[in-house]
C-alpha cells in the first residue's frame, strides 16, 4: 500500500501538469465519471449476465424494438410497460370444501394514452409446486372501463404426471387465447358484427379499445378507450390435503411470477429486437469497454516498455533484432490481418462454449502484438540517452545492478511516455473491437460494439435509441482518453507548450 | 555508412516485411483451419443443392444418383484441393502471389463484388475495385489533406486564439468518433430519413463502368453516389489532420531561427514558406504519402457500412468466402503499396533534407 | 615509504570503430580508437596521484577503467585490499597476500565489495546527480545497494553525517532538496559525499573542480584534502590544469595520446619538466607574477593533437615536436628514470 502511495505521490507533478489544462480537467472529470459508472455496473452486474443477455425467454415480457419511456416528451405516443410482480401482491384466498385453493389477484391498469398495449403475458418461472397439488386452473379476465368483461385466457395445467418427482419447478408463460377472447366478445357485444380474423390479428384493440358499429350492416371497429381497467387473475389449485401456506410460500419464492401488460416504450434506453433492455446492455458495457481498452493498453504498453528498455539498455544483437521486428510489424497492414484473424477465430472456436471470450482475447492479442512497436521505439531512444547520463555512470560505479538502474533511474523518466501510450491505445482497442463487431465479426459479448452490430443487422433506420447511444458512449469514452492524451502531449512534447 | 548502404538496407528489410506479411496471412488462413472449414461448408452446401437438383429427375435410380453426387463432390474437392494438407495448397499460392502471379478468384461471391462471374483473374477483380475505392476514399483523403494544409498554417500564427481552440476541440471530438459510426448516422439521417443522399450506393458500379467506357458525363453520376461517403470522411478526418499538421508546424515555429526571422521583420508569408513549411516538409510529406497509400486498401468497415463495392468490401468478401488467392493477393498489394510508399519516403528525406547529401 | 595502493601495468583500452558494409565486405581489418594504449603507474597509499594532459589524451578513460565503469582491453590493475576486505576474498585471488587484479575474473560478491572500495567523483556536478531524486535518495542509493544500515533511520543518520562531513550543514535542511535547488559547488559536495559514504579507500576524481566557479575551486580542493587526511584516502586526481595539479598532487603523470610521457614527484615534474610535451604544458600555465608578464614564453610544440584513431608511428609527439629526430618516427621511446622518482619517455633522454 505504501508503494502505491509513493507512486501516487511521485506522480503528483504529472497530475498537476494534466490538471493545469482545460482538456485535462474535462478528461479527468469524464474519466472519474466513467470509472464510477463502471465500478457501479461491475458491482451490480449479475454473475450470469452473459447468459441472461443471450437467453431470449428472459426478455419475453418486454416490448421489442421499443423506444425509451422519455421519448414521450418528444412526441412519441408512449405506453409504459406495466409489470405486476405477483410474488409480493396479496391475493384474495378462498378454500372450498373440495380442497380447492383459489387465489385471486386484482390489478388495476390505467390506460391514459391513445394506444394499445403490445401484448399480455403471465410468466411463471421456477415456482415450486408441492407434491400434493394435482392441477391448477389459470384464469384471466379484464374488466373494461365501460364495464364489459373479456376473458383473456383459461388454462388447466395438470401436475399429476410430475407427481412421481415429488415437488417440482413449474415454469410456463400464459398468453391470450383468441377463442376465449372471441367468445367473450360475442357474449358482451351481442348485435355486433365482429370479424374473427380481425380479432385474431388485433385482439388487443378489442380488449383495450372501444368497439363501435355505426350501422348494423357494417363490421365492428375499434377505437382507443382510455380509462381504468381491472385485470383479474385467478389461480385455482386442486390440492389433496391442506396446502395453503405451502402454496403461498412457493409463490413468494418463485424466480418470477409476473403479469405484464406490454407497453410500447421501455425503460431508460428502450429495447432491441429481442426485447432486451438496452439500458442494461449499455450500463454493463462500461466495465467491459474499460477492460478491453485498459487491458489491451496495459499489455501493449508493458510490452513496448520492456522491449524498448531492453533494446536501448543492452543494445547489441537483441537491439538489432527488436528493431527489425518492429520494422516488419509496422509494415504489415493491421486491420486486414486483424479481420482475417478474427474471422478465423470465429470459425476455429465455433463449437467452444467460451467462444465469445476466446474470440475477444484473440482480437485483443493481435492488437497487443501490433500495438507495442511505437512505444518501444520512443522508450529505446529515451533509454539510450538516459543510459549515457553521468548519474547512471555514478550509480554503476556505486555497484548498482542493471535492474536497479533500469527501475530507479530510467523508468521514472519514461512515465509521461508510458502514460501517453496507455492513453492512446485505450480508445484504439475499444474502437477496433466495436468496428469489428459492426463489420459482422461479432464475438457475442454484450459490448457497445455488439449492440451496435445488432442494431445494424436486426434494426431499422427509425430505431435511433438503438443506434445512437452505443456509438455515443464509445465516442465519449474515447474522447475522454483523447482529451487526456491532448493534455499529456504537452508533457511529452514540451515544444508544443505555448 | 553511406546513403546508398542505408537505402539498400531499408529496401532489404521492407522486402522482407512484404514476404513475411504474405506468408503470415497464408499461415493464419491454413493453420487456424479456417480455409478448410469454410471450403468444406461450401462443398457441402453445393453437394446438397446438386442432390436436390438430381432428385427432380425421376428417371435416375437411387444408386445412379448417389454415384453422380459422389462424382460431383470429388470434382469439387479436387477443385478446392481439399484432400491435400493446407501447407501443400497454400505455399504454392503464396509463392506465386509473391511473384505477382495472382491467379484466379475461387469464390463466386468475391467475383460478384466486382461484377464478374467465375472464372475471373484476381488481377481483373482488383483492377475493377481499385478505381471505385480511389473515387471515394482516396479523393476524400486528398480533399482533407488539401484543406488541412491550407488551414493549419493559418492557425499556427494564432495558437491559443478562439479559432485555434475550436479547431483543437473539433479535432479531439472527431478523433474520438469512429468513422464508421458517423457513416452510419449520416447514411441514416441524410440518406434514409431526409432522403437527400442516395442510399443504394452499390449502384455506383454502373456509373463507373460507363465512365471507363468513355462516357465522361458519368463522372457526375459517380459523384452523385460518392458525395455522402466523401463528405463523411472529410468531416471526420479533417480534424485530426489539421491537428497533426498544426503540431508539426508548431515544432518548427518554436525554433529560434523562426523567431529571428520574424524579428528581422520578414513578411509573414515569406517566413511561413521559407522558414516554417520547408523544415516541416518532411514530416508532412510523410503523413501525406502514408495517408494516401493507406487509402488504397479501402476503409474496410466504412466501405461495408456504405455498401461501397471497393477494395475493402472485396477483401471482406474474400475473407467471408475464404478465397485464399484473393486474400493473399490483397494482403500482398496492401503491404506492397505501403512498403513502396515507405521507400519513396526514404528517398524523399534525402532530397528534402539538405543536411543529407548523396 | 608506504606501499602501493594500486599498481597499473600495461593498461589498454581500444574502442572499435563501426565499419561500413563495404569495409566489412572487403575484409578490411577492424579499426580502433586507442584511447589508452599501454600505461603503467603506481598509486601509493595516501597519494594524490594526478593524471594530466589535454582533452582526448585518455586520462578520463583511465579513471573510468580504474573504477571499472568500462572494461579494459588488456593489462593488469593490482589493487591492495584492506585487512577487513581480505576476509571476503578467496585465497587464490590474492597476490602477495594482499593484491587483487581488478581486471581478472572476480566472483560477484568480491566485485561488489571492491566497487564499494573504489569510488569516483565526476567532472560535471549538474549531470552526475539524478534531477528527479532528492539528496536523501541520491545518498541512500549506495547504502541500499550495499545493504548498509539496519533501518531507514540509521541510514538517514549516516546520510546526515556524510552531509556534515562535506560541510552541507545543517544536513536536515538539505536532505529533501533536489539537485536543481543547489549551486554547482554544493552539488559537487553532494557528489563527494556520495563517493565517501561507502568508506572507500581509493577515490578517482575526474576533474572535480573544472566546471566550478574559480572562487570555490580552492574550497572544494581543500575539502578533498581534509577528507583524505580524515579518512586515510588515496586519490587518483584527473585534471588538465597544471596549477590545480601542482596544488593538490604529490605525484603526477603526464599523458599524451593514450601514453604516459612523463611521471614522478610533482615538484620534479613541474619544476623540471624533461619531456618536450610537459615543457609545453608548463609553459602554457598563466604566469601569476606580474613582473614576469612580459616575458615571452616559448611554446615549443606546434599544431593540434591528432585523433586517437590515427596515432603517429614511433613517438606519438614526433609530428609536433621541435626536437624530433629520425628515430622518433620509427620507434617508441622507453620509459627511463632521469632522476630519482622522475621518469620520462623521450629519445632525448635515452642513450641508444
Amino acid at each position: 500500500m505504501s508503494f502505491i502511495a509513493r507512486v501516487y505521490a511521485g506522480l503528483s507533478w504529472l497530475r498537476r501538469e494534466v490538471l493545469s489544462q482545460f482538456s485535462g480537467k474535462v478528461a479527468i472529470a469524464l474519466l472519474v465519471a466513467i470509472v464510477a459508472v463502471s465500478i457501479y455496473a461491475a458491482a451490480t452486474m449479475p454473475s450470469n449476465y452473459n447468459v441472461i443477455w443471450n437467453y431470449p425467454l428472459y426478455w419475453e415480457a418486454n416490448p421489442k424494438n421499443s423506444p425509451p419511456e422519455w421519448s414521450t416528451y418528444f412526441g412519441t405516443t408512449c405506453l409504459t410497460n406495466q409489470v405486476y410482480d405477483l410474488r409480493t401482491a396479496t391475493p384474495r384466498i378462498s378454500v372450498d370444501e373440495e380442497g380447492r385453493v383459489r387465489l385471486t389477484y386484482n390489478m388495476t391498469y390505467t390506460l391514459d394514452v391513445k394506444s394499445y398495449p403490445r401484448a399480455l403475458i403471465l410468466i411463471v418461472d421456477s415456482m415450486t409446486i408441492p407434491a400434493n397439488v394435482r392441477n391448477v386452473r389459470v384464469l384471466n379476465t379484464i374488466v373494461k372501463p365501460d364495464g364489459k368483461q373479456i376473458q383473456v385466457f383459461d388454462d388447466l395445467v395438470d401436475f399429476t404426471k410430475n407427481v412421481t418427482a415429488g415437488s417440482f419447478k413449474f415454469t410456463q408463460t400464459f398468453r391470450p387465447e383468441l377463442d376465449k377472447i372471441y367468445n367473450s366478445l360475442l357474449l358482451n357485444y351481442i348485435n355486433y358484427n365482429i370479424d374473427p380474423n380481425d380479432v385474431g390479428v388485433n385482439y388487443l384493440s378489442y380488449i383495450f379499445g372501444e368497439i363501435t358499429q355505426p350501422d348494423p350492416k357494417s363490421t365492428a371497429r375499434t377505437t382507443y378507450l382510455t380509462g381504468r381497467y381491472v385485470i383479474s387473475l385467478t389461480l385455482d389449485f386442486r390440492v389433496e390435503g391442506v396446502a395453503q401456506e405451502l402454496l403461498l410460500r412457493s409463490i413468494k419464492n418463485a424466480a418470477r411470477f409476473e403479469y405484464v401488460v406490454v407497453g410500447t416504450c421501455y425503460g431508460l434506453m428502450g429495447t432491441d429486437y429481442q426485447g432486451r433492455d438496452l439500458a442494461m446492455g449499455l450500463l454493463y458495457g462500461f466495465p467491459i469497454a474499460l477492460l478491453i481498452g485498459l487491458g489491451t493498453a496495459l499489455m501493449s504498453t508493458g510490452l513496448g516498455l520492456l522491449a524498448g528498455m531492453v533494446s536501448g539498455y543492452y543494445g547489441g544483437f537483441i537491439d538489432e533484432f527488436i528493431q527489425r521486428f518492429i520494422d516488419v510489424l509496422g509494415s504489415i497492414p493491421l486491420l486486414p490481418i486483424l479481420i482475417l484473424v478474427a474471422a478465423a477465430a470465429q470459425t476455429a472456436f465455433g463449437a467452444d462454449p467460451n467462444k465469445p471470450v476466446l474470440m475477444l482475447l484473440t482480437i485483443l492479442g493481435v492488437l497487443v502484438l501490433f500495438g507495442w512497436g511505437g512505444l518501444a521505439i520512443v522508450v529505446r531512444s529515451m533509454t539510450l540517452s538516459i543510459k549515457s547520463e553521468l548519474y547512471v555512470e555514478a550509480a554503476k560505479s556505486i555497484g548498482a545492478s542493471n535492474f536497479r538502474i533500469l527501475i530507479k533511474h530510467i523508468l521514472p523518466q519514461l512515465v509521461p511516455y508510458i502514460a501517453a501510450s496507455l492513453v492512446y491505445s485505450t480508445p484504439n482497442a475499444i474502437l477496433t473491437e466495436a468496428g469489428l463487431s459492426v463489420l459482422g465479426i461479432y464475438h457475442g459479448l454484450p459490448t457497445w460494439g455488439g449492440i451496435l452490430a445488432e442494431a445494424r443487422t436486426q434494426g431499422r433506420v427509425e430505431y435511433w435509441w438503438w443506434i445512437f447511444p452505443p456509438g455515443l458512449l464509445i465516442a465519449i469514452t474515447s474522447l475522454t482518453f483523447v482529451l487526456l492524451g491532448l493534455a499529456l502531449e504537452k508533457v511529452v512534447e514540451p515544444r508544443l507548450r505555448r | 555508412m553511406g546513403v546508398g548502404t542505408t537505402l539498400a538496407r531499408r529496401a532489404v528489410f521492407l522486402a522482407a516485411a512484404l514476404v513475411i506479411a504474405v506468408f503470415l496471412t497464408g499461415v493464419i488462413l491454413g493453420a487456424s483451419g479456417y480455409i478448410d472449414k469454410v471450403l468444406n461448408a461450401i462443398v457441402l452446401e453445393e453437394v446438397r443443392a446438386y442432390r436436390q437438383g438430381l432428385s427432380k429427375l425421376y428417371n435416375l435410380t437411387a444408386a445412379e444418383r448417389d454415384r453422380l453426387v459422389a462424382e460431383y463432390e470429388k470434382t469439387l474437392r479436387d477443385y478446392y484441393q481439399l484432400d491435400k494438407p493446407w501447407i501443400y495448397r497454400l505455399v504454392p499460392t503464396v509463392l506465386s502471389t509473391l511473384t505477382l502471379d495472382l491467379g484466379y478468384v475461387q469464390s463466386g461471391g468475391v467475383a460478384e463484388v466486382a461484377g464478374y462471374q467465375l472464372p475471373v483473374r484476381v488481377s481483373t477483380v482488383v483492377l475493377t475495385c481499385l478505381p471505385r475505392t480511389i473515387f471515394m476514399i482516396t479523393v476524400a483523403e486528398a480533399i482533407t489533406i488539401v484543406i488541412a494544409l491550407l488551414v493549419a498554417p493559418f492557425i499556427v500564427y494564432r495558437i491559443g486564439s478562439l479559432i485555434d481552440r475550436v479547431v483543437v476541440a473539433y479535432a479531439a471530438v472527431m478523433n474520438a468518433f469512429p468513422l464508421w459510426w458517423i457513416a452510419l448516422v449520416m447514411l441514416f439521417t441524410l440518406g434514409y430519413r431526409w432522403g437527400i443522399a442516395p442510399t443504394r450506393l452499390r449502384a455506383v458500379t454502373a456509373s463507373i463502368n460507363a465512365l471507363f467506357s468513355g462516357n465522361l458525363l458519368a463522372l457526375g453520376e459517380v459523384f452523385y453516389y460518392a458525395w455522402l461517403p466523401i463528405l463523411t470522411i472529410v468531416v471526420v478526418s479533417l480534424g485530426p489532420w489539421i491537428y497533426s499538421v498544426r503540431a508539426m508546424l508548431i515544432r518548427v515555429v518554436k525554433e529560434d531561427y523562426v523567431t529571428a526571422a520574424v524579428a528581422r521583420g520578414l513578411p509573414e508569408k515569406y517566413v511561413l514558406r521559407r522558414y516554417i513549411m520547408r523544415p516541416a516538409a518532411s514530416p508532412i510529406v510523410t503523413n501525406v504519402i502514408l495517408g494516401l497509400a493507406g487509402t488504397i486498401g479501402g476503409y474496410i468497415i466504412t466501405e461495408s457500412v456504405f455498401d461501397w463495392p471497393g477494395m475493402g468490401t472485396l477483401y471482406y468478401s474474400a475473407i467471408v468466402n475464404a478465397d485464399a488467392p484473393t486474400i493473399l493477393a490483397l494482403t500482398y498489394i496492401f503491404t506492397l503499396v505501403y512498403v513502396v510508399a515507405r521507400f519513396i519516403l526514404e528517398v524523399l528525406y534525402i532530397v528534402l533534407d539538405p543536411r543529407v547529401r548523396l | 615509504m608506504s606501499e602501493p595502493k594500486l599498481v597499473v601495468e600495461g593498461l589498454k583500452k581500444y574502442f572499435p570503430i563501426r565499419r561500413g558494409i563495404t569495409e566489412a565486405l572487403t575484409f578490411k581489418p577492424p579499426r580502433y580508437v586507442k584511447a589508452v594504449d599501454g600505461i603503467s603507474f603506481e598509486v601509493f597509499e595516501g597519494d594524490v596521484f594526478c593524471l594530466v594532459g589535454e582533452s582526448g589524451c585518455g586520462k578520463t578513460t583511465t579513471g573510468r577503467l580504474i573504477v571499472r565503469l568500462i572494461e579494459a582491453t588488456d593489462g593488469r590493475m593490482r589493487y591492495k585490499v584492506s585487512e577487513e576486505l581480505k576476509n571476503q576474498i578467496p585465497e587464490d585471488l590474492l597476490q602477495d597476500g594482499k593484491y587483487v587484479d581488478l581486471l581478472g575474473k572476480l566472483p560477484k560478491n568480491v566485485d561488489k565489495a571492491l566497487r564499494k572500495d573504489t569510488q569516483i567523483i565526476f567532472q560535471d556536478p549538474y549531470g552526475s546527480l539524478n534531477p528527479r531524486m532528492t539528496l536523501k535518495d541520491i545518498l541512500n542509493e549506495p547504502l541500499q545497494v550495499h545493504n548498509i544500515g539496519a533501518s531507514e533511520s540509521e541510514r538517514l543518520e549516516i546520510i546526515h553525517r556524510a552531509l556534515s562531513e562535506v560541510k552541507l550543514t545543517p544536513p536536515e535542511e538539505f536532505v529533501d532538496r533536489y539537485p536543481h535547488m543547489l549551486s554547482g559547488g554544493q552539488r559537487q559536495r553532494v557528489a563527494i559525499a556520495r563517493a565517501i559514504i561507502l568508506n572507500p579507500s581509493l577515490v578517482v576524481a575526474d576533474e572535480p573542480v573544472s566546471m566550478l566557479d574559480v572562487s570555490i575551486r580552492a574550497e572544494i580542493l581543500q575539502l578533498m584534502l581534509d577528507l583524505k587526511a580524515a579518512r586515510n584516502l588515496s586519490y587518483v586526481f584527473i585534471t588538465h590544469d597544471l596549477a590545480v595539479a601542482n596544488y593538490i598532487c604529490n605525484r603526477i603523470a603526464v599523458m599524451y595520446l593514450g601514453k604516459i610521457v612523463e611521471m614522478g614527484i610533482t615538484d620534479k615534474v613541474i619544476g623540471n619538466p624533461q619531456h618536450p610535451y610537459t615543457q609545453a604544458l608548463v609553459a602554457a600555465v598563466p604566469e601569476p607574477d606580474p613582473k614576469n608578464r612580459l616575458r615571452i614564453k616559448e611554446v615549443p610544440i606546434k599544431g593540434e593533437i591528432p585523433s586517437a584513431a590515427n596515432i603517429p608511428s614511433g613517438c606519438r609527439l614526433h609530428p609536433r615536436c621541435p626536437y624530433a629526430m629520425d628515430i622518433c618516427s620509427k620507434e617508441e621511446p622507453p620509459m627511463v628514470e632521469v632522476e630519482k622518482d622522475h621518469y620520462v619517455s623521450c629519445w632525448l633522454h635515452t642513450k641508444k
